[in-house]
């Protein structure tokens, strides 16, 4: 073993020696496949001094490390300096190269410059399964013969190539395909690779790098060499780097890739133009007008399976056969034998308990409904559809300050206002997040609410409903205008990839829900149980009694409710379902009109305690403080206006 | 053949003569240059664009063609000067002599359609007019155009891109979409949609403005 068996550098301690290192362009699936290859043993390596970390992993005999994506050596932002410092710094035995089937030239590019290293290497040749559905064809068998090394197809959430790709790493060779430059140009890079003699790096590719100004391969000299040299070899690159009309590393990048693109048009063919019937749905539905009604159509679909199907059957059933039936009651015999009484209530009281309200809450209707959102968004994202609704809605959401990003959140938001506030971090600035929490927190009725709305709305008139949704969505885009005009700052970019369409595939499906379901299992029930406590203590402090003495006013005079309402937002805040389940109980207090404006305000009023817990979490107190009393505000606000607009026009839902 | 910066100044001494139908004398000391040379109008007159007829030196049919191009180069510089970057007119007409050597015969007619194709120069002298004139054209063809001016179908090749944002030009490059790239646009409504290699992305009006790109033919 050489000198270079351990990592020189301190910042990379922890890192696998030799370890195959994967590099790839970003957008490749390089992380993903990192992923499957390693598993769960991955570790997180922080590079001290910058705000950067690489990830490394180990399968069997191999270490992997996993860097950010580059398209080139020469490192132009700090991200991928990183990648630069591990190829440097950290020695990597075998170099992976992540390749993108879709859009080979610029990872062949990256691949033939990589090679000049002299390093063992393999390719993977990823996202074969896009490339097919549109219609290419990657000639892999002469892409290997061409390059020198072993060169495996794969399509990492498929796991299809994994196996291969494994063996293939075995059998990892050098670059033998020779990038002929022009004369000029390598001699001057040989001229500065001359006076590196000695270095434990390929000296052509680091003075390539010196060439190009890269700081971190002055490093390597001064460290390798020593400040004697460094100060030689700069000397040397700035009389070589003057000889250049344009800068050396322009000139390299761009060679590269016209040979990366000679490279990718011998093996990529079109066969087809990749335009079946699904991609023509797919661009359907991504049309201004034929869009639509296809999107009305999915919403449709998607409301049966996660409002019928998962909020009512599901949840009755589970309700009624395993939480009423047996683990409640189970539990209460559990808890009964404790002989404290405020611990008995706090664990076990029907309405404020933790494992009633809390835990049975989440697990026994959440945690369902959320099931089977999870898995009709699964496919409805793996289908590639999502993206077009987002193309599609893109316009849209841009009239409230947001853009198609927004409609992952948005759509979550039917499900869980809890949960898709969580999702507001897919949203590229801070302003679309507090823009996307407020729409949420203010209008977006979560599935359990919306079962429950239905329920009460079921009787009444089709007006009634017709009033009640059009009310909602008048109001949110009230405020999201409103909002988007007053809040600084701007707009995230829209620019999104559209995945070919496809049929879902059940594996991708499954893994999905599974891995969202698993997150809202960690991240939110805590705050159920915890929002639990917090209103069993508020509860028996008399808080509530005090709240629903100071509110008798607003509630009857302002709204023109009954006392009952009072009642009704009480449990509104504490669930929205709740409150709703309350409202039904009480219906026969309520005129039709009264039930409606009932309604509205308890869509307004600020979601459920874990919905608020996470808010505050997320956008932190200042901007949460501020979001909840406006929403509150305005849920008031609203209800009292619609109850007036009633009256006036002597509207009563009869 | 290829005229020197003397014989240009001369052609366009003898044509202003005739223009003003006066003495050699008078055109040239109006047009503030030296008296052409024995030597340069004897170029002129070996090279087929003037002729004497009797005492006079007078253009030929060709070298009134030539002629007519450097003053329309010289006067629409003037214009440009004068007119629309408001330059006195000495230093118009100075600058004028330098740039009427200069310009390249291809540019002349955007140039010309840009300014408007005026007719006369601030010295309210005539501007030979030129092809792009009669047909009063109005749009300057620009080869390098916004990714927003293809049209459904048509192929382009990406030249540059001038991102508003840093991340912008980031997030663009790391599908790919970078110099050199070859985008078939298939849709402009309600995004902009492009398709180039295997990929496909979708595109704010705002972003589809900072690619720019060349039409490829079909």
């Amino acid at each position: 073993m050489g000198p270079w068996a351990r990592p020189r550098d301190e910042r990379l301690r922890g890192m696998p020696a030799r370890g195959i290192l994967l590099l790839g362009p970003l957008q490749s699936g390089k992380t993903s496949l990192f992923g499957l290859l390693c598993g769960k043993g991955q570790s997180e390596v922080s590079l001290a001094g910058t705000s950067h970390t690489a990830v490394c992993g180990s399968r069997g005999e191999f270490g992997f490390i996993d860097v950010p994506g580059v398209t080139t050596l020469f490192a132009q932002s700090e991200e991928e300096e990183v990648t630069i410092d591990a190829l440097l710094a950290l020695h990597p035995g075998t170099l992976l190269v992540v390749a993108d089937a879709r859009n080979l030239r610029r990872s062949l590019a990256l691949a033939l410059m990589a090679g000049r290293l002299g390093l063992p290497m393999v390719m993977a040749v990823n996202f074969i399964d896009e490339a097919r559905l549109r219609g290419l064809s990657v000639d892999i068998e002469r892409l290997a013969f061409r390059l020198g090394f072993p060169v495996v197809a794969t399509a990492a959430p498929d796991r299809e190539g994994l196996g291969e790709l494994v063996k293939a790493l075995h059998e990892a060779r050098p670059l033998r395909h020779a990038v002929a430059l022009p004369a000029d140009l390598e001699q001057t890079v040989g001229k500065v690779a001359l006076a590196l003699d000695g270095l434990s790096t390929e000296p052509w590719v680091v003075a390539a790098l010196l060439l190009a100004g890269d700081r971190l391969a002055r490093r390597l000299v001064r460290e390798e060499l020593g400040e004697e040299a460094e100060a030689e070899v700069e000397r040397v690159t700035r009389e070589a780097r003057s000889a250049f009309g344009v800068p050396p590393e322009v000139l390299l990048t761009e060679l590269f890739h016209e040979e990366g693109g000679r490279l990718a048009a011998e093996v990529v063919t079109k066969i087809g133009t990749g335009r079946g019937w699904l991609e023509a749905f797919g661009h359907l539905a991504q049309h201004p007008v034929w869009g639509v009604p296809i999107a009305v159509a999915v919403t449709a679909a998607l409301y049966f399976v996660v409002g019928v199907a998962g909020a009512t059957w599901v949840v009755d059933w589970l309700g009624a056969n395993v939480f009423d039936a047996a683990v409640l009651p189970w539990l209460a015999d559990r808890v009964a034998m404790i002989p404290w009484e405020p611990v008995r209530a706090a664990l076990m009281d029907p309405d404020f308990g933790i494992f009633p309200a809390g835990v049975v809450l989440a697990l026994g209707l959440v945690l369902p409904v959320l099931l089977f959102f999870y898995a009709a968004f699964a496919i409805l994202q793996d289908s590639g559809y999502l993206a077009r609704l987002s193309v599609l809605l893109d316009r849209l959401l841009r009239v409230v300050g947001l853009n198609g990003r927004g409609v992952v959140p948005l759509a979550m938001g039917f499900s869980c206002i809890t949960m898709a506030l969580l999702t507001t971090r897919v949203l590229h600035t801070n302003r679309e997040r507090i823009i996307a929490s407020l729409l949420l927190m203010m209008g977006i009725p979560c599935a359990p609410l919306l079962g429950m709305m239905l329920v009460v709305l079921g009787p009444l008139p089709v007006s009634a409903s017709l009033f009640v949704f059009g009310w909602i969505g008048f109001q949110m885009l009230v405020v999201g205008v409103l909002a988007s005009r007053l809040l600084p700052g701007q707009g995230g970019d829209f620019i999104m990839e559209l995945p070919p369409m496809r049929f879902p595939r059940l594996r991708q499906v499954a893994r999905m829900t599974w891995t969202q379901t698993w997150r809202f299992v960690v991240e939110a029930l805590p705050f159920f149980a915890l929002a639990a406590v917090v209103l069993f203590l508020f509860n028996r402090l008399g808080g509530l009694d005090a709240l629903q003495a100071l509110a008798h006013p607003l509630v009857n005079g302002v709204l023109g409710l009954p006392d009952e309402a009072v009642q009704v937002f009480m449990k509104t805040l504490i669930r929205r379902e709740a409150g709703a389940t309350e409202l039904s109980h009480q219906g026969p207090a309520f005129s039709n009109v009264q039930l409606v404006v009932t309604l509205l305000v308890m869509t307004f009023l600020s979601p459920c305690v874990n919905a608020v817990l996470v808010l505050f979490k997320e956008r932190g107190a200042r901007v949460a403080g501020l979001l909840l009393a406006f929403v509150t505000a305005w849920a008031f606000v609203a209800g009292a206006l619609a109850s007036l607009l009633c009256r006036w026009f002597g509207v009563t839902f009869e | 053949m290829e005229l020197s910066r003397d014989q240009e100044h001369a052609l366009e001494t003898l044509l202003m003569d005739e223009e003003r139908g006066g003495d050699l004398e008078d055109a040239a000391s109006c047009a503030h240059l030296e008296r052409p040379s024995a030597e340069v109008i004897a170029l002129l007159v070996a090279g087929g664009l003037a002729e004497l007829s009797g005492e006079r030196i007078v253009l030929t049919a060709e070298g009134r063609t030539r002629a007519q191009s450097v003053l329309r180069r010289h006067r629409l510089t003037e214009v440009l000067m004068a007119n629309a970057l408001g330059a006195d007119r000495k230093k118009a007409f100075d600058i004028g002599c330098r740039m009427e050597h200069q310009m390249l015969p291809e540019f002349v007619e955007a140039f010309c359609t840009l300014l408007g194709h005026p007719a006369t120069c601030p010295h309210g002298r005539p501007i030979p007019p030129g092809r792009c004139c009669v047909s009063r054209r109005t749009v300057v063809e620009s080869q390098v155009i916004p990714l927003t001016a293809l049209r459904p179908g048509e192929r382009a090749r990406v030249l540059y891109i001038q991102p508003r944002t840093h991340g912008r030009l980031h997030r663009l490059t790391s599908y790919g979409l970078s110099p050199g790239v070859v985008v078939e646009l298939h849709q402009r409504h309600p995004a902009w949609c492009i398709r180039f290699e295997g990929t496909e992305l979708a595109l704010a009006r705002d972003v589809a403005e900072d690619i720019h790109v060349t039409r490829l033919p079909d």
